[in-house]
């Protein structure tokens, strides 16, 4: 294990690690409103809870409280994201559907939040891209809220969408990781999320200007599946996606992907950045350094292959339940095992033999190809038994 | 001969060589994603041809992951990744217990710095500096040298020996997965797969047949329902294996549930286990995502298919239509000669034909989209000369803007979508008022007659006054049975074979897909997956950052090696290192200026 020079210069942990009394007070609020909304689920639906709802519960209880403690603008995200679903839930329960209620027509409802996510997302996207170019801070700021609205109406459209599966036909209900419709949605809104998390750690926001696009091509596809392919129908649930299990792998692996997403266009951004400091171009000025962004790709591989892993192992007991057995290497299994050697790789190569720069940047940036094929090649152009994603 | 052993060892340690496997694992594996595994071998031969066919059979690319070589990968990679965690763990543990252990290889370049510092005066400046830069040092100290050391994370060690642990124990649970003893018993040949299908159970002979016993296996078994079985079959290369169970397994009853827009939301098999004497030890029922366990194996429900429905069939010719349809009683499953020269296969039955309204082309309920076209049956009728045609009929009639028709739908490759012969349904109900406008149609224009539309007209109102009169005073019936004839006679002269038939009666019966598995292993590959999230949790969110001093007295002052890692990329040790040396530089300097 080499180490290795890097200035520790540039790098802001301030945010979210020493509060002051103002902080620690929104902590503690933080921590008793999630805490209170667990107990009101419990409440409420302990009564059709099996063993492994409490589990799952327990995972999402102690995972956003841990997030938002470590990084305290998701606690405003979970705030307004659960405000406006309940609002929408609230107003289903007393009637206003969007037949009559133009707040539900227009805003709320669940395909119409996600093409306000999707409007959003674009937007921001571009305006990163002027920034990039024009150096203007408040294209930067602009951007970075349009993203922030983005996320917001991604996961309430989320959030309102798992109650729309239920009205009509309550055996339908699910939560909206069915389909490709919704996994995109997911994603399309988790990689943002992750994106502002780096880039508010890291005060990287040119950054913005390589990830954002990847998103935005995410959010065509998701638009075209949407008007093309009328994928937001709602639709039940097939036998072997009805189980618990899918409330934790699914989100999982999408977290992991967004990760290595933003990795890999991290790593673009190295590259270039690279080239254009040897060039003496303008793009490096606005890059926040190499070290920060080599540390951005190291962290969000970690990140996300911890959750890969836990994701992938978590499949293999689901898949021992529906199936019949822990791995059958089905296309989306094997793939999923390839996305894993091939990141389990790329940290040896850091942490073991000290691999650094350039050579790991592309690593990173090429291991996209291999990771959108799992994500999504597989269920495009392999059949097996993942091949619920089809178009 | 020793030296070659060694430097043997060391390559098949390193991790260059496990990560060449890896690739080389990668590689076998996309080979196994982009061509289906365990297709029957007729398939591949048809797709590759009979060359490629043999050349791909030979290198098992039919069951990649199943094949010696692909085991073989597998087997070396954890002789490898054993052999590295046997080489490396007492270097790891010895990390972890004693923080004194001198890296040697952790530091790169050793600069020494000789200060004038005396021992005891250097080592207590340098304690207060490394304090002060946030790495608070451990002191050991002797008359003639001292050591400092800094260690957060020193557990970091751990993260490797259980990640690599739990990669050993997940290919040891793949190997045993792929049932390793069996196979080479069937290399050897002291088992034989059978590959005739149709042979009844008892039948298979011996050779063919795993022990009770059998510590790991997973076989699937259908089961129409009211039957009981104590074997399950393992697919085994082109045929299978018999495995006797320990219990008898009987389904009771098999039955699929629906959604409002047809698709299934659940198989669910009600199934009894007892013993050979037929005593019920349990009852139970399985579905999707929810197996039975039972003394150690487990049962899933895995598919379902026609568990051999009974069907009255009527065979109505069209080459001769003015004879009675033939009546035909037959199994789902059955071959059939109803018409010479044609050999008809019942291929399959469904309950429900679920589709929306629109497609349908008729009038949709308020209350759903979707509408339920009742039971179908499909077969295939084929000649010797290897022409075939596929068939779906549907047993009830379905209603277009008041006519009624049987729907008969035709395609004569199964990648095309079906073509509907919609045959108008008589006044007294069947398809027999169509058979008899065919029969007097033909009888008409057997004498040279052309057919017009006056003819067709006149034999139209013949046949209604001389054997329908119920609807003789009904024009608006009569014009649109009429029309309803026309469209079918023109839709007719596509149609491939000559005869069609109908269902009768049917009697339902499902058959349920069960998979019966046997796989001890379950605990370790738990085990495995923890060791493996902890391993992962440590080696990336525990490091490890080690700074340490070396001090060794000499005459005229105290030599000075500073070293230290991180396994953080962005950090400052290599800064503080270089400080602690210009602070030893300035404050020796200025001692020794005294």
């Amino acid at each position: 294990m080499n180490s290795v020079h890097v200035r520790f210069g540039g790098l802001n942990n301030d945010d979210g690690l020493r509060p002051g009394w103002h902080g620690r007070g929104m902590d503690g609020l933080w921590a008793l409103l999630l805490t209170g909304g667990a107990v009101a689920l419990l409440l409420l639906f302990s009564k059709s809870f099996g063993y492994w709802q409490y589990v799952i519960l327990g995972s999402w209880y102690v995972a956003l409280i841990v997030a938002g403690l470590y990084w305290r603008p998701l606690q405003n995200v979970v705030y307004v994201v659960v405000a406006l679903s309940m609002f929408a839930v609230w107003l289903y329960s007393i009637g206003q559907t969007p037949a009559n209620n133009w707040v539900m027509r227009y805003v709320l409802q669940g395909d119409v939040a996600a093409l306000w996510m999707s409007g959003f997302l674009l937007f921001a996207t571009i305006g990163y891209e002027v920034y990039l170019f024009t150096h203007k801070s408040s294209v930067a700021a602009a951007s970075t809220a349009m993203t922030w609205l983005g996320v917001v109406m991604g996961f309430t459209a989320l959030g309102v969408r798992w109650r729309e599966t239920y009205i009509g036909h309550p055996s339908w209900g699910h939560i909206p990781v069915g389909n490709l419709w919704e996994v995109m949605l997911l994603f399309c809104a988790s990689t943002s999320l992750f994106y502002l998390f780096y880039e508010s750690r890291y005060k990287a926001k040119a950054l913005g200007a390589f990830v954002m696009p990847l998103v935005g091509a995410a959010v065509l596809f998701f638009l075209w599946i949407t008007f093309a392919q009328s994928m937001d129908k709602i639709q039940p649930l097939i036998p072997a996606l009805q189980s618990f299990w899918i409330k934790l792998h699914v989100p999982m692996m999408f977290i992991a992907y967004a990760n290595f997403t933003i990795a890999s266009l991290v790593g673009f951004a190295y590259i270039l950045d690279g080239a254009s400091q040897k060039r003496g171009g303008r793009l490096a000025l606005i890059l926040p350094g190499q070290p920060i962004m080599d540390d951005i790709m190291y962290a969000a591989i970690t990140f996300g292959f911890l959750l890969f892993t836990i994701a992938t192992i978590l499949g293999a007991v689901w898949a021992a339940q529906a199936w019949g057995g822990f791995w059958s290497w089905d296309p989306k299994e094997t793939w999923s095992l390839i996305v894993w050697l091939n990141y389990a790789g790329y940290l040896h190569a850091r942490t073991v033999k000290g691999w650094r720069g350039t050579n790991m940047a592309w690593w990173s940036f090429l291991s996209l190809w291999i990771v959108s094929f799992c994500f999504l090649g597989v269920n495009l152009f392999l059949s097996g038994l993942h091949s619920y994603g089809k178009l | 001969m020793q030296k070659r052993m060694a430097e043997f060892f060391v390559i098949f340690t390193s991790m260059r060589f496990a990560v060449s496997l890896l690739v080389l694992l990668a590689i076998a594996a996309i080979i196994g994603t982009i061509l289906p595994q365990a297709q029957p071998y007729a398939d591949y031969a048809h797709q590759f041809g009979p060359f490629w066919f043999t050349v791909f059979k030979s290198l098992g690319l039919y069951d990649v992951y199943g094949t010696p070589w692909f085991l073989a990968i597998l087997g070396i990679l954890v002789l490898s990744t054993a052999s590295c965690l046997i080489r490396n763990i007492p270097t790891r543990i010895m990390g972890m217990v004693n923080i004194w252990r001198d890296h040697g290889r952790d530091g790169g370049k050793q600069d020494v710095y000789r200060t004038s510092l005396r021992l005891a005066d250097a080592t207590s400046a340098l304690a207060s500096w490394m304090t002060a830069a946030g790495y608070e040092p451990r002191v050991r100290a002797t008359n003639t040298s001292a050591s400092l050391v800094s260690v957060r994370g020193r557990f970091y060690g751990a993260g490797y020996i259980l990640t690599h642990v739990a990669i050993v124990i997940f290919c040891i649970g793949a190997m045993y997965n792929a049932n390793l003893p069996l196979k080479w018993k069937i290399w050897n040949g002291s088992i034989v797969p059978e590959t005739n299908f149709s042979e009844p159970v008892s039948e298979v002979p011996r050779v063919s047949t795993l022990p009770l016993d059998n510590p790991a296996y997973r076989g699937n078994v259908t089961l129409p329902a009211g039957d009981s079985t104590d074997n399950a079959f393992v697919p085994s290369g082109n045929g299978y294996l018999v495995q006797p169970l320990p219990f008898v397994i009987y389904l009771h009853k098999f039955d699929i549930t629906y959604y409002s827009n047809g698709m299934p939301k659940n198989f669910v098999s009600d199934i009894y286990i007892e013993n050979q004497r037929g005593q019920v030890l349990k009852r139970a029922v399985v579905r999707v995502n929810h197996p039975l366990s039972y003394r150690g194996v487990d049962i899933y429900q895995a598919s379902f298919s026609d568990g051999g429905t009974l069907l009255r069939l009527d065979n109505h010719s069209l080459s001769n239509p003015g004879t009675s349809p033939k009546h035909v009683t037959a199994r789902m499953g059955d071959t059939l000669t109803v018409h010479d020269g044609y050999q008809v296969k019942l291929k399959s039955f469904s309950l429900y034909n679920v589709i929306p309204a629109k497609a349908a082309g008729v009038t949709a309920s308020h209350s759903s989209p979707f509408v339920d076209l009742g039971p179908s049956m499909t077969y295939i009728a084929s000649t010797s000369s290897g022409q075939a045609a596929e068939f779906k009929t549907f047993v009830s009639p379905i209603t277009r803007s008041g006519q009624n028709y049987f729907l008969q739908g035709v395609r004569t490759k199964q990648s095309q979508v079906y073509q509907y012969l919609l045959i108008p349904v008589g006044p007294n109900g069947g398809i027999n008022f169509f058979m008899a406008y065919l029969t007097q149609l033909r009888d008409g224009t057997a004498n040279g007659t052309d057919l017009s539309m006056a003819v067709a007209t006149r034999i139209f109102k013949r046949l209604v006054i001389t054997s329908y009169p119920s609807i003789m005073s009904n024009y608006q019936q009569q014009a649109r049975l009429f029309q309803a004839t026309m469209n079918a006679m023109t839709q007719l002269q596509a149609y491939p074979v000559p005869f069609i038939m109908t269902v009768h009666a049917y009697k339902h019966k499902w058959a349920a897909g069960l998979e019966v598995t046997k796989w001890p292993g379950t605990i370790l590959l738990y085990f495995g997956s923890v060791l493996l999230v902890f391993g992962i949790m440590i080696s990336f969110y525990m490091p490890q950052r080690r700074l340490m001093a070396k001090l060794t007295a000499v005459s005229d002052g105290t030599d000075v090696v500073i070293n230290g890692h991180s396994s953080r990329s962005v950090n400052n040790i290599p800064d503080v290192i270089q400080s602690l040396y210009e602070r030893l530089k300035t404050e020796g300097e200025g001692e020794h200026n005294e």
